[in-house]
C-alpha cells in the first residue's frame, strides 16, 4: 500500500492560513490504513490546525468529505462535493496520497489543492504503526531471484549482486546500522528455499530504467483488454 | 551545511588537502598506484585529474570509479577518458553512500551496481571497437562473507559479467579465504580473473601464511 505521513503542522498552517473556506478531503484506502487519511486522524489534525490558527487570530471554515479511493476520478465525483461547478471552497486540503491529490486537482478544476500528506513509499506494515518500504516501481520485478526481497527498495545502494562490501563486520548495513544487511537475509532464504535456485543472469544485466515509475509519464494502456477477453 | 528559515543553503566543503596528503604517501617503489574517487562522498577533483597529477611515468595507474555518482553514460565517458590517458585499470565500486558525506541530501545515482557496470563497460568496449592493448582492464570490488552455494552462484554471475580482476573485501580469516578461493576455482572463468585482496594498509606482510594462488596479491586500499 501507499504509505504517507502528515506534513508538519507549521507547514500546514502556512499553506492554509490565507483561505477562508477549505474542503478537507480524506481517502478511505491506503492512507487510512496508514493512520493519516481517515476521518479520526484528520479530525485530530484539524483540531491542532484550528488551535494554531486561533493563536494567530485567524479562522478557517473547514468542511469534510471523503472518497473510498481518492485516486479514481469517478469515485471522487460520486461524493458530489466538487461537481456542481460552483466555487464553494477556496481550497481543498487533501488527506490522500499524491495520486489522490492530483486526481482531486484534475476534478476540482480551478480550486487549489493543498497536499496535507507527504507520500513516502509503497510499503507494508511490520507491526502496529510501523511501515517499511518494499517497492520502488522499477517496472521489471525480479524478487524471485533475490529471495522474495526487493533489493532496489531495501538496499541503500540498490546492490543487485550481493553485498556492497561496506557492511559492518557483524553483517549490518553501514547506512542503517540497526538493520541487517539485506543480502544476509537473502542468503539465508536462498540457502533454505530450493525454489530460489533459478537462473539469475538477469541480475547482472543492466536495468531498463525507462520503464520505471520515475522520470516522466509512464502509462499502461490496457483499454483494449475486453476486446480479446470476452466474457462467455 | 546551513539551514536558514526553511531554505536550504548548501555550502560545498572546501577541497580537503588530500592531494598533498596522498602525494606525500605515494611509495614510488610500488608498481601500481590506486587513485581514489570522491573520497567520503565529497565533491573533489576528478580521479582522472588526480591520476595525471600524482603519478610518475614509471608507475601504472588504477582509478576507482563509484556507481554512486555515475550512470552508464558517465561511466562509459570515464572509461573512454581513462583509455585516452593510458590508465592501466579501473576498479568499479558502489562508494560511500551520500548520506555519510557532506551532502547527505544529494540523490545517489546507482543506475547500475559495480557488476552490472563491468558487464556494461565490457559490452561498450566491444561495441566501440576500441579493444586494444591500451584499454584499461576492468575490476570489481566485491565482498565475501561466507563459503556456500550462494557465494559460488554469485561468483559464477560475476565471472560471466566479464571483469578482468576482482578486489575482494573479506570478513573470512586467511584459512577460510584460501578455502573459498579453492571452491571458486571450480567456477567457470574464475581462474582467468586476477584477485586482489583488500587489506588494511601495511598489513600484507603479516598475511604471508595464506595459501595464495598465483593470481592473488595484496592490495592496500583505503576507500
Amino acid at each position: 500500500m501507499i504509505v504517507a505521513t502528515v506534513k508538519p503542522l507549521t507547514e500546514l498552517l502556512n499553506l492554509i492560513i490565507s483561505f477562508k473556506k477549505v474542503l478537507v478531503f480524506g481517502c478511505d484506502s491506503c492512507v487510512t490504513i496508514g493512520r493519516v487519511g481517515g476521518e479520526a486522524s484528520i479530525r485530530a489534525t484539524l483540531t491542532a490546525l484550528e488551535l494554531g490558527l486561533a493563536q494567530q487570530g485567524k479562522t478557517v471554515s473547514f468542511s469534510f468529505a471523503k472518497s473510498i479511493r481518492q485516486c479514481e476520478p469517478e469515485l471522487v465525483e460520486l461524493t458530489g462535493v466538487l461537481t456542481d461547478g460552483s466555487r464553494r471552497y477556496d481550497a481543498i486540503l487533501c488527506f490522500g496520497c499524491s495520486v489522490g491529490a492530483q486526481t482531486l486537482s484534475h476534478t476540482a478544476h480551478n480550486i487549489p489543492v493543498i497536499p496535507a500528506l507527504n507520500t513516502r513509499f509503497m510499503g507494508a506494515p511490520l507491526a502496529t504503526g510501523v511501515w517499511e518500504n518494499r517497492c520502488i516501481g522499477c517496472g521489471d520485478c525480479f524478487i524471485h531471484l533475490t529471495g522474495g526481497i526487493c533489493v532496489l527498495s531495501r538496499c541503500p545502494r540498490s546492490s543487485q549482486n550481493g553485498s556492497c562490501g561496506y557492511e559492518t563486520t557483524d553483517g549490518h548495513c553501514d547506512i542503517n546500522p540497526e538493520e541487517q544487511c539485506i543480502w544476509t537475509l537473502i542468503r539465508s532464504r536462498y540457502n533454505s528455499k530450493s525454489t530460489l535456485k533459478t537462473d539469475s543472469r538477469k541480475l547482472t544485466e543492466t536495468r531498463d530504467w525507462s520503464i520505471s515509475s520515475s522520470g516522466g509519464v509512464t502509462k499502461i494502456d490496457d483499454s483494449n483488454y475486453h476486446e480479446g477477453h470476452s466474457e462467455e | 551545511m546551513l539551514k536558514q528559515s526553511g531554505m536550504m543553503l548548501t555550502e560545498l566543503p572546501s577541497e580537503p588537502d588530500i592531494d598533498n596528503l596522498i602525494r606525500g604517501r605515494i611509495d614510488h617503489s610500488r608498481e601500481i598506484v590506486v587513485v581514489p574517487d570522491n573520497i567520503g562522498a565529497a565533491p573533489s577533483l576528478d580521479a582522472l585529474i588526480r591520476a595525471q597529477n600524482w603519478v610518475s611515468p614509471d608507475q601504472r595507474v588504477c582509478i576507482i570509479l563509484n556507481t554512486r555518482d555515475r550512470n552508464r553514460i558517465a561511466l562509459a565517458s570515464r572509461y573512454l577518458s581513462a583509455a585516452h590517458m593510458g590508465i592501466h585499470s579501473i576498479i568499479l565500486d558502489t562508494g560511500i553512500h551520500t548520506r555519510q558525506g557532506p551532502l547527505p541530501d544529494a540523490r545517489p545515482v546507482y543506475d547500475v551496481d559495480p557488476i552490472q557496470a563491468a558487464r556494461f563497460l565490457n559490452q561498450f568496449r566491444l561495441k566501440s571497437e576500441s579493444n586494444n592493448q591500451t584499454d584499461p582492464s576492468i575490476g570489481v570490488r566485491i565482498a565475501i562473507q561466507q563459503i556456500d552455494n550462494f557465494e559460488l552462484e554469485r561468483m559464477g554471475r560475476i565471472c560471466r559479467s566479464g571483469p578482468n580482476f576482482l578486489v575482494l573485501k573479506s570478513n573470512l580469516d586467511d584459512l577460510l579465504l584460501s578455502e573459498w578461493i579453492k571452491h571458486c576455482e571450480c567456477v567457470d572463468g574464475f581462474t582467468d580473473i586476477d584477485l586482489f585482496l583488500e587489506i588494511p594498509h601495511g598489513s600484507w606482510d603479516n598475511r604471508r601464511d595464506i595459501e595464495i594462488p598465483q593470481n592473488v596479491c595484496g592490495l592496500s586500499v583505503r576507500y
